[in-house]
């Protein structure tokens, strides 16, 4: 396999806090407009906010390259396709 | 997901905030189906919790004048509400949009989010559909939207869209980078379709009341508690919804 070029990342995103606005409406605002080739990081508390992140990478052709979990705390990074 | 509920004075706020809501919402049910409540009802809520418990203010149905409608918008940002709904059923378009934007203007300074609101069965009343919702909410920059029913008699938000259209309107939503709010009549029962949705907001009221009544009952912290328990199981994946969903799509 061969590696990945490096990824611009354009910041996180902490779905964990108390804020109403979720996961993917700040994942939109970080990488909607961002250059192919971009990364970010999501960091999500529940299951159903990760399902969320998987369904709109697959909806909108961008790639999730890594997952893991940090105690209760689920981290995604996401990248988005150079060619979505 | 954030659990919202109901409220109509103080008494009902505490309950629910003691039951584990994230966000009380301020209503009148003495005035139609979806009123606003008194200034100094608001005010007391607002002064009574700290800001990491979102007060929001619901206007209801909102009359075809952007006049009338900014300055309750106003009122509620002046009033410190975390989020003011604005909402809409014999209204058109062009009018729900200018409303709308004279909103987002009056509630410049504040740090009140606007939420662009519409009903699910509001084709019973001969009203704006409710999935122009989101481009309605997109186009007047709004901060979020909410779908809701006006219908109380047992028939609940299921009932008029399906779960596959209000997953893509609700996706559609936070696309726009708007929070997704639902509510109408919703249930215990709802909870593994709504989990599924995964709206940003999940609003109740006579789910959480005593004798299940959203009218004659008032909000019992017991019921909230029950509720948000149940809710953080299907966050929590300890209930998997998604595993659930396919078991019955099997049978």
């Amino acid at each position: 396999m061969s590696e990945s070029p490096p990824h611009n990342l354009a910041g996180t995103i902490d779905a964990t806090s108390h804020n109403c606005k979720g996961v993917i409406a700040g994942l939109e605002a970080l990488l909607g407009d961002a250059p192919p080739g971009t990364s970010a990081v999501a960091l999500v508390g529940d299951v159903l906010s990760r399902h969320d992140v998987h369904a709109w990478c697959d909806r909108r052709g961008y790639r999730v390259t890594l997952e893991e979990r940090r105690g209760n705390v689920i981290a995604l990074t996401i990248v988005k396709s150079r060619d979505s | 997901m954030m659990l919202m509920v109901s409220v109509q004075d103080l008494r009902e706020a505490e309950q629910a905030v003691r039951g584990g809501a994230d966000i009380v919402d301020v209503k009148n049910l003495k005035e139609t189906i979806v009123g606003s409540n008194f200034p100094p009802v608001i005010k007391e809520v607002r002064n009574a919790f700290p800001r990491n418990i979102h007060v929001s203010v619901t206007l209801g149905a909102v009359p075809n004048q952007a006049g009338t409608v900014a300055l309750a918008v106003y009122g509620a940002g002046a009033l410190g509400a975390t989020s003011v709904k604005v909402g809409f059923v014999n209204t058109d378009y062009d009018t729900a949009l200018r409303i709308l934007k004279e909103s987002r203007k009056a509630l410049e300074g504040f740090d009140t989010k606007l939420i662009a609101a519409t009903f699910a069965d509001s084709h019973l009343y001969g009203g704006l559909p409710a999935e122009h919702v989101v481009a309605l909410g997109a186009e007047s920059k709004s901060d979020g939207i909410l779908i809701d029913t006006l219908t109380k008699d047992g028939r609940n938000l299921f009932d008029f869209v399906p779960e596959k259209k209000l997953g893509e309107l609700v996706s559609a939503a936070k696309e726009n980078r708007m929070s997704a709010a639902l509510s109408g009549s919703l249930r215990l029962e709802n909870l593994n379709t709504l989990a599924r949705i995964n709206p940003d907001i999940v609003g109740v009221r006579g789910a959480v009341c005593t004798n299940g009544d959203r009218e004659s009952g008032h909000v019992a912290a017991e019921a909230v508690a029950r509720l948000k328990s149940e809710l953080q199981k299907r966050m929590s994946g300890e209930i998997d919804v998604y595993a659930l969903a396919k078991g019955a799509a099997a049978v």
